[in-house]
């Protein structure tokens, strides 16, 4: 008998099926991550885990014991199982202490001082014990994050829902909350189920990765085999867009600062090092100043379309660029020669059959 | 970016900090040529720079000209990411670097 | 009042600024809360004033009075005034070739100060209150001629089954004496209209009679709550003959026919004129004739001698206050604003929460009831909800009208702090609730320790206004003889006669109040959270 086990959920909004047949299954100590495209019910189906939604139809059997029934005790449940909100959901009345403390006095009957002390034990897990005596809203969203972790950690759950808990955060505080929770998962071996759109998140903390696709799961298997690997052609492409940036330069139209914070800000969200970040602003910033540009005067219809696709963790970084509108290549005919210089120091051109299609590999 | 000037007697000290790029070339261009009158020698402080791209590189080969025909020029506190661009480009023998 | 509130607005603004020490800060309020008085004071003296200009004090030559106007003629044109409802145009209209205007007044007090202020020329009332009035202020007279006869009585509950021992008292009192009475009440020498006792042993029982509370001379209540007035005399003469205990409801005049009518009063007395509409509700016992009468101003031969500004203020000042122990009137009027408006506005709040909790079950039933009941309450006039209550779902049983009054009042404040409540409470993010449940907390729970604590920073500004409007509202309990602030006003400008320097110093009580109230709710909210942030923290 698995711990958690899942059979043909269903869950239906009006005329929206979020989630059409999901079955799998979780045993004690494994990190399960839930990914795929927005809007698939990925968050719909892990609040069905602890009733904050109830199933259309189908199966959540916690130990064997199906949690849909009709008398289900809903507390009782939701005191087993923790959950970790996008928006952290901490009491805004209450200091952070006051907000891990007030709910073990409440629902576990703890006395105040055990609840103070546990409440404390858990803060020094999440590195926020400085901040016991702070309001939420003097806190910064990493902290938030970590505290709200503390808060469910302290009622002893036997699995926590994290409910993607760094989405809300700003791409440098993503490392505090995503060490916080791979921390869990390798020296607690606690059981969790992790829904995020932040692949490396899936990638560093998770045994195994589930992809949510038109209401079902696409595919089950290790890391590995879904980010590296995929069998299935659904999970490849969405692994492929969520780590690739795209650019497009239309009809001459581009603006050179928005483009290059653009690919700042993806080169960061992939946690790219310092060197490889700047290889890539800089063959972009050429491609575009020494070779598209001086092109646009001649042709001025020309469209290029970048894109910067990174595989694993960075390993391998490609820069794509398909042109049209022009009867030339120029990436071959309109060259600045320090452009030139700079561009192929930093790139490995991969030959490509067709016409109108560019392909480098960043090296570094 | 953020471009400081020193001068002192002839000489002029210009230390441009963040980024050197198509945006912000232009900026430093202006800068430079609008406080050369009577400068014999230029210093490009690069200490604080973290990034440089060919537009960059085009602000310093321009400066090195018109040095050329009333002083010097050098370059100081070249970190390696800059130094490599300047290697790449042959940059390593038309500036005095130091 | 808005100068003051600038006043108010300014403190707070200063106190939360200033970061001089504190000591400084102190002072710098008491230097605030000073100038703030001593705006209200100026204001004050600033309106009385004005009031006080407005009524030449007339110093009478000795000698007959000649009235202004005499004939119904010389009446063409000119303005004429009376009591609201009071249906008398027509009769007028008979007499008088062409009356200029008709203006109507709520109060005796008011005619008399519209008459001698020049907004009217002339106001019809009953022949006591005309020779009251005459014989208390040298500058008005009545007219020579009469309108319409008519005959005072004091009215009888259908279901009073006595009327004929009453008639019988009555028959045998002594004609003298009794126009002795309405001599004594009607005239200018207030040193014998005192108090009435009643020293017999009430051996036939208790009688209940419902009286006006303002109606000089007919009748009235002095500070100490004492019915005075010749009519509550002549009913206690009656009463002795008959060994009745008589036991007076003062009310205000209109309240009077419905209170005998629902059965909470037997008799009613207060200048009733017996008339055949009246006659359909209400036996009457005939106690003296009198007439509809004109007053109007006394001819202009006199020599005004304006009285010291200081000289009058402190005059009606001392009428108003001191005369008589009024302020004792005030004091308890206060005090019952005090107690309707707190205990209602407690019992509303806890009516408010109950319906708050009720409306997250999401019972259907149960929600369209409230929203029929709130919709109701605010669809109805407060008076109206208050005379429903009184008159007809309390009528027959013997209810006190502040309970009445009181549990109206709850029933009108509830929905809107209901309203409040619901808002704050839709406002508390729905992270929260689902935080709260997330962790086990019950809804009920959840509710009580996570949203309502959020919701009450955000509804308790607003439940504060909503009760200094409730204070405010709380003035219309008269209506069902309650004697409220408000009321005790009217009854002392029943006595005075002067219509309005009790009226404002009632509004300087309202005002007084109102802030004072406000800011020990304000007191009480800060140490609430200090004792549930201690409590949290422990």
């Amino acid at each position: 008998m698995s711990f958690l086990e899942i059979k043909r959920l269903r869950k239906q909004f009006g005329d929206v099926t979020p989630l059409r047949s999901v079955s799998f299954s979780v045993e004690k100590g494994e990190v399960v991550s839930i990914i795929g495209p927005s809007g698939t019910g990925k968050s719909t189906l892990i609040r069905c885990i602890n009733r904050l939604e109830t199933p259309s139809s189908g199966q959540i059997l916690l130990e064997g014991k199906n949690i849909c029934a009709p008398d289900t005790d809903l507390t009782a449940l939701r005191r087993r199982v923790g959950m970790v909100f996008q928006s952290f959901n901490l009491f805004g009345h209450l200091t952070v202490l006051q907000n891990i403390v007030m709910p073990q006095m409440d629902i576990l009957g703890r006395s105040a001082e055990d609840a103070r002390k546990e409440a404390l034990r858990q803060l020094r897990r999440v590195g926020l014990d400085s901040k016991a005596g702070s309001r939420p809203e003097e806190l910064s969203g990493g902290q938030k994050q970590r505290a709200a972790i503390a808060r469910a950690l302290a009622m002893q759950p036997e699995i926590m829902l994290f409910d993607e808990p760094t989405s809300a955060l700003d791409p440098t505080m993503v490392s505090e909350v995503r060490n916080v929770i791979a921390r869990l998962a390798s020296e607690e071996e606690m059981t969790m189920l992790i829904v995020t759109h932040e692949m490396r998140l899936a990638r560093d903390v998770s045994t195994r990765v589930l992809f949510l696709n038109d209401g079902e799961i696409a595919e089950d298997g290790s890391p590995e085999q879904i980010f590296d690997s995929p069998l299935n052609e659904s999970t490849r492409q969405f692994v492929m867009r969520v780590n690739s940036w795209q650019w497009v330069i239309d009809y001459g139209r581009t603006d050179f600062f928005i483009m290059m914070s653009s690919l700042e800000a993806f080169c960061q969200s992939r946690f790219m090092n310092r060197r490889l970040m700047n290889s890539c602003e800089m063959v972009v910033e050429e491609l575009v100043s020494g070779h598209i540009q001086p092109c646009l005067k001649d042709y001025d219809e020309m469209r290029v379309e970048f894109r910067l696709e990174t595989i694993g963790d960075n390993e391998s970084v490609t820069l794509t660029a398909e042109f049209s509108g022009v009867d030339l290549d120029p990436f071959d005919e309109y060259a600045l020669p320090m452009s030139d210089a700079i561009v192929n120091s930093k790139t490995r051109r991969i030959p490509q059959d067709g016409e109108g299609i560019r392909v480098w590999e960043i090296i570094v | 970016m953020v471009i400081n000037k020193q001068r002192s007697g002839d000489t002029l000290t210009i230390a441009p900090e963040g980024r050197l790029d198509t945006v912000t070339s232009p900026e430093l261009e202006k800068a430079v040529k609008g406080s050369l009158d009577g400068v014999t020698e230029l210093i490009f402080d690069l200490a604080g720079l973290e990034y440089i791209s060919s537009a960059g590189l085009r602000v310093l080969l321009s400066s090195q000209k018109i040095m050329n025909g009333k002083g010097s020029m050098k370059v100081i506190h070249v970190n390696e990411m800059i130094a490599e661009v300047f290697e790449i480009t042959g940059f390593t023998d038309i500036l005095t670097i130091e | 009042m808005k100068e003051s509130f600038a006043g108010r607005g300014a403190l707070k603004h200063s106190a939360a600024v200033d970061s001089a020490p504190r000591r400084k800060g102190v002072d710098r309020r008491k230097h605030r809360f000073i100038q703030c008085l001593l705006r209200m004071a100026s204001l004050l003296l600033a309106v009385a004033a004005v009031g006080a200009a407005a009524i030449p004090v007339a110093a009478a030559r000795s000698g007959q009075r000649q009235p202004e106007y005499s004939t119904f003629e010389q009446l063409g044109g000119k303005t004429i005034s009376m009591l609201t409802g009071a249906p008398f145009e027509e009769l007028i209209g008979s007499k008088v070739p062409a009356v200029g205007e008709f203006t109507y007044y709520s109060a005796p007090a008011e005619l008399l100060l519209a008459l001698r202020t020049g907004k009217t020329d002339a106001f019809l009332n009953n022949s006591a209150i005309a020779a009251l009035y005459v014989n208390k202020y040298k500058d008005i007279a009545q007219f020579p001629e009469p309108l319409k006869e008519a005959q005072f009585g004091v009215g009888f509950s259908k279901k009073y089954k006595k009327l004929a021992e009453w008639k019988k008292a009555f028959a045998e009192l002594d004609p003298d004496e009794i126009e002795a009475v309405w001599n004594k009440w009607t005239s200018a020498d207030e040193s014998k209209k005192l108090p009435l006792k009643q020293d017999w042993a009430g051996k036939a029982g208790k009688v209940r009679v419902a009286v006006g509370d303002s109606m000089q001379p007919a009748s009235y209540v002095n500070a100490a709550g004492d019915v005075l007035g010749m009519e509550a005399e002549i009913i206690l003469m009656m009463a002795k003959k008959l060994d009745y205990k008589v036991e007076f409801m003062p009310m205000e005049f209109a309240s009077l026919i419905a209170t005998v009518e629902s059965g909470k009063a037997d008799l009613c007395a207060g200048s009733l004129i017996i008339t055949e509409e009246r006659k359909k509700v209400l036996d009457f016992l005939p106690y003296h004739e009198t007439a509809f009468v004109l007053v109007v101003r006394a001819k202009t031969e006199q020599e005004e001698t304006p009285a010291g500004f200081w000289e009058s203020l402190k005059d009606k000042l001392r009428d108003t206050l001191v005369t008589d122990g009024r302020y004792r009137l005030i004091l308890s009027g206060l005090g019952t604003t005090l107690l309707i408006s707190l205990c209602s506005g407690a019992a509303g709040l806890i009516l408010a929460f109950g319906m708050a909790s009720l409306r997250r079950r999401n019972i259907r039933a149960v929600n369209s009831v409230i929203a029929g009941y709130c919709r109701l309450v605010a669809g109805l006039p407060v008076v109206v909800i208050l005379m429903i209550l009184y008159y007809v779902v309390f009528g027959s049983t013997n209810i006190s009208p502040a309970l009445v009054a009181t549990l109206g009042f709850t029933l009108i404040f509830a929905p809107k702090a209901y309203a409040l409540i619901n808002n704050a409470v839709d406002a508390v993010d729905s992270g929260q609730l689902e935080g709260a449940l997330a962790l086990g907390y019950s809804r009920n729970q959840a509710y009580r320790r996570v949203i309502l604590p959020q919701a009450r920073k955000i509804y308790f500004p607003l439940l504060r206004t909503q009760f200094s409007l409730l204070v405010k509202e709380t003035s219309v309990v008269g209506y069902i003889a309650v004697v409220d602030l408000t009321r005790a006003g009217d009854i002392i400008r029943g006595h005075t006669l002067d219509a309005f320097f009790p009226l404002l110093i009632i509004a300087v009580v309202y005002f007084f109040l109102t802030w004072l109230m406000s800011a020990a709710i304000d007191a009480g909210s800060r140490a609430l959270d200090r004792l549930m942030k201690g409590g949290a923290e422990q």
